[in-house]
């Protein structure tokens, strides 16, 4: 095609290179001059492609016109751990319970974190820490995140990755208790943050994991980018759930990437109800045969609120079980956005993929704009999807409303009940209870049902 | 009429028959009876040549004609019937539409004329008298939304229509209630004549107290351990297969 | 398994049953695209004024604008200079009747199967056959002038009734709408022009079969239906092309209009050279056909069966402005060999409780590419629409791929949108069951797809159900175990 194109808006390109001067230090510091490399490709890889604009179909309903509009500033401050062991004390993670691993503006903060005694086989701690004991070495980092280059969040990460959880689970061994890691926000370190997750789970290797997104302070805007790398061995075993509670100033982008080999299996559950935009994107590669993989989320939106799901997943193998679930619940003017592609190769014989997704409605005023998709290349398949856009079902409102339940409480039981089916997925009862409780909560917020 | 000579079959590498001899003469009905995974289905379906389950030893003549040098139509057209254990749901196709196809496909291949449309459903009619099916079976999908005793009534219906030389049940009675097993039974017993022949397949001996069998056999691991009467079937059901299986382990000396 | 996949390939292996060149002087125009092109085009068909402007705009947009790359399909570069625009079988001086027509035409139209004398006896339908380009017999003008029916070749209609024509052409799908949208605008050599008075049933199936014939000939056909207040028409198109080497392209343009409480029913069965095992040749079918629900109660329906082409990049879509207007899109796309088809529909949601219903049944055999593409566009004021659409895949071997890619947008909470989609092969329990009935293989797979289509044809009409059905064997022969 056509040789190096100026970009138009060059601002915010440019802005984040110097962003990029402005942190090397720090950078140094913290993973240490080996990575410098793997930083700069991704920066310059970034600033060819700029952010995406509504010209790239896989961004056609979501623009980023406030996120380019984002000066990116960063300090490097100490955190108010007083202030953040308020918030602490009131997660719904007991620490006795988890491991809790807490990360203030991107970086540990190993005061207010727990981790309990692991069994042998287990590294528990936060990335910086793995790449400066040599468990991470330059070559093994973004191995995962393959083919993401039509994501330029994926690059800028690279290039700015500051830390989170880094998980490694030998052979055969279960990682002693959840894994509950916290991302907080204090507002006092500028408004850019780049979380960086790593997942290695063995064969037979099984874990769970909570990663929670809030703010200490609501106050101005905030860019959140994070990546999460996992690699799920021979018939590991990995449920994953994610809670994204952030405040509407805040645009929140998290990329996930999962390869998968042979008889693995992975719940992954993303509870979506904060941030202003957020955008999260699941790429699961089915690599090895018999695998079964759940990808489950809930969204839950108001005010102005933007939440856009995207997902991939391929099919690379025979005989792999798929299953794609994501509800919607969406008051005021917010809008969701929701993109499903399964796609099965010629050698994904025997593959059953299924892919719901469905929303309801609370007020006129909100958009959805969902895109099922299936790419099919063998032929002896099962692969259904559907789609969902309507409003509460009035037989049923009208049904528990002739029993004497009064109208509000009504809708209030139906729409719980939606949002159970995705809740009710996830496996470990501890944090079940917790994130129904979340999610009752958020719904008694929203304006339609008060 | 049938005649299984050491057939030795299997799925892919796992070998399931091993060594069946089994003769059925013209009018005679036969039961096979065993445990689970003896090798019952295996034997209907390579009997009816179902993709997938190979051969590696043995013949098996059918009124002289080498059964498995045919396709599974040609064994249909010779008069080889197979009521299935899990009748298919084709959607979309009418069951009348499906059955004419059938019917005609089957007399082409016997050099008979074709049926019109009247003497297709004038048989049709007549046939369905015998097992008491409702009209409106006709109109549905083949199979499709039928309980399972409507799948089973279906395919002794179909039996009754193709008119074969040797039936082969195949669990018939699994899912069944007792009514329905009646006439399901009484279906099959009508269509008995000195010149066609039954292989009844099952699993418990209740079908066998409507559908009598000339002989009995026990099939285990493969192979027929053991032929008896029509008693046969009530002591199995009283005293399990233990005692055969113990009987057919021990030396023949003892 | 290897047997089964002999039979596939037997299967697979089926020539096309309609592949000759009747030979008859055309008088072709050099190839290449230029403004004097169009003139020429204009000219020959002596149009008035506003016709050859509105041709020359279109072709001043085309020329701005890129081919499509989004559909899921793959071809070499279309040298839109090296085709020849203009190609008009001679003639010594119009036909009065059948009688008149040349012989050499009517053959080929009996080798398809279409003895139009037959044709207007038992079936009682009009045929307004289109011969490259330009219409050469028009039947039952008679019955259709009592009714009040206008039913002629748009090149006619021009002169006949500008007014309608400048009404209405490009008033559904502007020449700014799409490439090959444009491109049709430009040069469109003829097609049928349709216009049902208020408060008529028009008295007879409509019915027109293309045909594609003369070398490197790209058609461009423009239909115009329109339906005023009250009225009906039921309109069926049908087609074969003759066996060629080279890729063929066709970019026909068809506009449907029906106002108040008027419905309008296209049928097409497409059936053109889908090329050879190799993807050589093969007609390359991009159409633009988009029906405006303009009135209240106004409805609009689409059925095609699409077995024919290399390639096939089609939305018949209903834009239901009319409250309570209602569209409907039924389809069977089959391809086989290496054909591929990015096809489906577009209904946007305008008026209050529109409706919408799409039925999709895919068909791949062969090495064949389908996929599906959908848009359910639900707008602001389209209070309590309704769309329900079904979309299901059935894979025949394992070189052949089914995709599926709706677009769901909706602005208004009143509005219900439901999708269902399912992919799924041809059991082989199915076609063992069948052939322990004594039913053969072919036959099996043919009573299977045929019933998984049901839904379809049942919209069609009779005749062409049948022939839908012949045509949906005939594409398949060879293809399952």
């Amino acid at each position: 095609m056509s040789t190096v194109t100026v970009k138009e808006d060059q601002s915010s390109s440019s802005a984040y290179a110097e962003l990029f001067e402005s942190m090397s230090s720090y950078f140094g510091e913290l993973t240490g001059s080996e990575f410098m490399q793997f930083r700069q490709r991704g920066l310059d890889h970034f600033l060819k492609s700029g952010f995406p604009t509504t010209r790239d179909e896989d961004w056609r309903f979501t623009s980023l016109k406030t996120l380019e509009s984002i000066k990116p500033v960063w300090k490097n401050t100490e955190p108010d751990t007083g202030a953040v062991r308020q918030i602490i004390d009131t997660l719904p993670f007991n620490d006795s319970q988890f491991n809790r691993m807490v990360f203030i503006d991107g970086q540990y903060c190993e005061s207010l974190s727990t981790i309990h005694d692991q069994p042998e086989g287990v590294d528990l701690m936060p990335v910086s820490a793995a790449i400066r004991l040599g468990l991470v070495r330059e070559e093994e980092i973004g191995q995962y995140t393959c083919d993401s280059h039509s994501n330029s969040f994926v690059p800028l990460n690279d290039a700015f990755f500051q830390d989170g959880l880094f998980l490694r689970a030998a052979k055969g061994v279960e990682v002693h208790k959840p894994v509950h890691v916290v991302y907080l926000a204090s507002g006092l370190a500028g408004n850019v943050q780049f979380p960086r997750q790593m997942i290695l789970m063995g064969e037979q290797a099984k874990a769970t994991i909570i990663e929670e997104h809030r703010h200490v302070s609501v106050d101005g805007p905030l860019f959140k980018n994070a990546v999460s790398e996992i690699f799920l061995g021979d018939q590991s075993h990995l449920e994953c759930v994610k809670l994204q509670l952030e405040p509407e100033s805040s645009q929140h982008f998290g990329s996930y990437f999962i390869q998968a080999t042979k008889e693995a299996s992975f719940l992954l559950h993303s509870f979506d109800v904060g941030a202003g935009l957020s955008r999260n994107s699941f790429k699961a590669m089915l690599n090895g045969q018999n695998i079964n993989g759940v990808l489950n989320g809930l969204y839950i939106t108001r005010g102005k609120q933007l939440s856009d799901h995207h997902m991939i997943v391929e099919h690379n193998q025979p005989s792999c079980e798929s299953h794609e679930y994501f509800n919607g619940i969406l008051d005021d003017k917010s809008k969701a956005v929701f993109h499903g592609r399964i796609h099965v190769d010629q050698k994904g014989q025997k593959t059953d993929a299924k892919q719901t997704n469905k929303n309801i409605l609370l007020t006129d005023d909100v958009v959805v704009d969902t895109k099922p998709q299936l790419e099919i290349y063998a032929d002896d398949v099962k692969c259904t999807h559907g789609a969902t856009v309507g409003q509460l079902d009035d037989e049923a409102q009208f049904y528990l409303q002739a029993r004497g339940i009064p109208r509000r409480q009504a809708r209030k039981m139906l729409i719980h009940a939606f949002a159970s089916e995705i809740v009710d997925r996830i496996q470990n009862e501890l944090i079940r209870e917790q994130v129904d409780r979340i999610v009752w909560d958020t719904l008694d917020e929203l304006p339609s049902l008060k | 009429m049938l005649e299984i000579k050491n057939l030795v079959a299997g799925v892919e590498d796992n070998q399931i028959l091993n060594g069946i001899d089994l003769k059925i003469n013209p009018g005679e009905v036969h039961a096979i009876m065993g445990p689970n995974g003896s090798g019952k289905s295996t034997l209907a379906q390579v009997l009816a040549g179902r993709d997938g389950y190979e051969v590696h030893e043995g013949e098996v003549l059918f009124d002289g004609k080498d059964l498995l040098d045919l396709a599974p139509e040609e064994r249909a057209g010779e008069g080889l019937f197979l009521a299935f254990q899990y009748p298919v749901e084709i959607p979309g196709v009418n069951t009348t539409y499906f059955l004419k196809s059938a019917v005609n496909a089957v007399r082409k291949y016997r050099g008979l004329p074709e049926l019109d449309s009247t003497e297709f459903l004038k048989l049709v009619r007549e046939k369905m008298k015998i097992l008491e099916l409702p009209q409106s079976f006709l109109k549905r999908p083949v199979n499709e939304g039928f309980s399972g005793g409507e799948k089973k009534r279906n395919e002794i219906f179909q039996m009754a229509m193709l008119e074969p030389k040797l039936a082969v049940l195949d669990e018939t009675d699994s899912g069944l209630d007792i009514d329905a097993l009646k006439a399901v039974a009484e279906g099959v017993n009508r269509l008995r004549s000195p010149d066609r022949s039954q292989l009844v397949i099952t699993h418990y001996q209740r079908l066998l107290d409507y559908i009598v069998p000339d002989f009995v056999h026990v099939l285990y691991k493969g192979k027929i351990i053991h032929t008896g009467g029509k008693e046969l079937a009530l002591e199995l059901e009283e005293r399990g297969y233990d005692w055969i299986i113990k009987e057919h382990n021990e030396p023949v000396t003892a | 398994m290897s047997s089964s996949t002999d039979t596939i390939d037997k299967l697979v292996k089926n020539e096309y049953k309609y592949g000759w060149t009747t030979e008859i002087e055309s008088e072709t125009l050099d190839a290449g695209l230029n403004e004097d092109v169009v003139r020429f085009i204009s000219a020959k068909k002596n149009e008035p004024e506003f016709m050859l402007e509105w041709r020359l705009r279109a072709f001043r947009h085309w020329e701005k604008m890129a081919e499509p790359k989004w559909p899921h399909v793959h071809y070499p570069p279309i040298d839109f200079q090296a085709i020849s625009y203009y190609s008009a079988p001679k003639k010594k001086e119009g036909p009065k009747s059948l009688d008149e027509v040349d012989p050499k035409l009517l053959e080929t139209y009996e080798k398809l199967g279409i003895p139009l004398e037959e044709q207007k006896m038992l079936a009682g339908v009009a045929v307004d056959a289109v011969f490259d380009s330009v219409s050469v017999a028009t039947t039952f003008k008679e019955t259709l002038q009592k009714a009040g029916v206008v039913f002629c070749p748009i090149s006619e209609a021009v002169h006949s009734h500008p007014e309608l024509v400048e009404k209405y052409i490009g008033s559904v799908v502007p020449y700014t709408d799409n490439f090959y949208a444009a491109l049709n605008s430009a040069v469109f050599s003829d097609g049928s022009f349709v216009w049902i008075p208020k408060g008529t049933r028009c008295p007879m199936e409509l019915s027109t079969y293309f045909r594609i014939n003369a070398r490197n000939t790209g058609q461009f056909e423009r239909t115009l239906i329109i339906c005023e207040e009250g009225s009906y028409v039921s309109y069926l198109e049908g087609c074969t092309a003759p066996m060629r080497d080279e890729n063929q392209l066709h970019a026909a343009v068809v506009e449907l209009v029906a106002h108040t409480d008027a419905e309008i029913k296209y049928s097409t069965v497409q059936n053109w050279y889908p090329g050879d095992e190799e993807g050589r040749g093969g007609i390359y079918n991009f159409v633009t056909k988009r029906g405006l629900c303009k009135g209240p109660r106004s409805k609009i329906s689409w059925t095609q069966v699409e077995t024919g082409s290399a390639i096939t990049w089609k939305y018949p879509s209903v834009i239901l402005q009319g409250d309570d207007s209602i569209g409907e899109f039924y389809s069977v796309a089959v391809t086989n060999l290496k054909q591929q088809a990015d096809t489906g529909t577009k209904m946007v949601h305008i008026g209050k409780n529109t409706r919408s219903t799409i039925v999709s049944k895919g068909i791949s055999a062969g090495r064949g590419q389908n996929s599906y593409r959908g848009l359910v566009q639900i707008h602001k004021n389209a209070t309590n629409a309704r769309n329900f659409s079904q979309c299901d895949s059935m894979l025949i071997g394992d070189q052949c791929g089914a995709h599926t890619f709706p677009y769901i947008e909706l602005k208004n909470s009143s509005a219900k949108v439901e999708h269902e989609a399912t992919t799924s092969k041809i059991g082989e329990d199915q076609i063992f069951y069948c052939n322990q009935r004594g039913i053969e293989t072919q036959d099996a797979v043919n009573m299977i797809v045929n019933g998984y289509c049901k839904e379809v044809f049942q919209q069609l009409p009779m005749e062409f159900a049948v022939e839908a059905q012949k045509l949906l064997n005939v594409s398949l022969e060879g293809s399952v175990g």
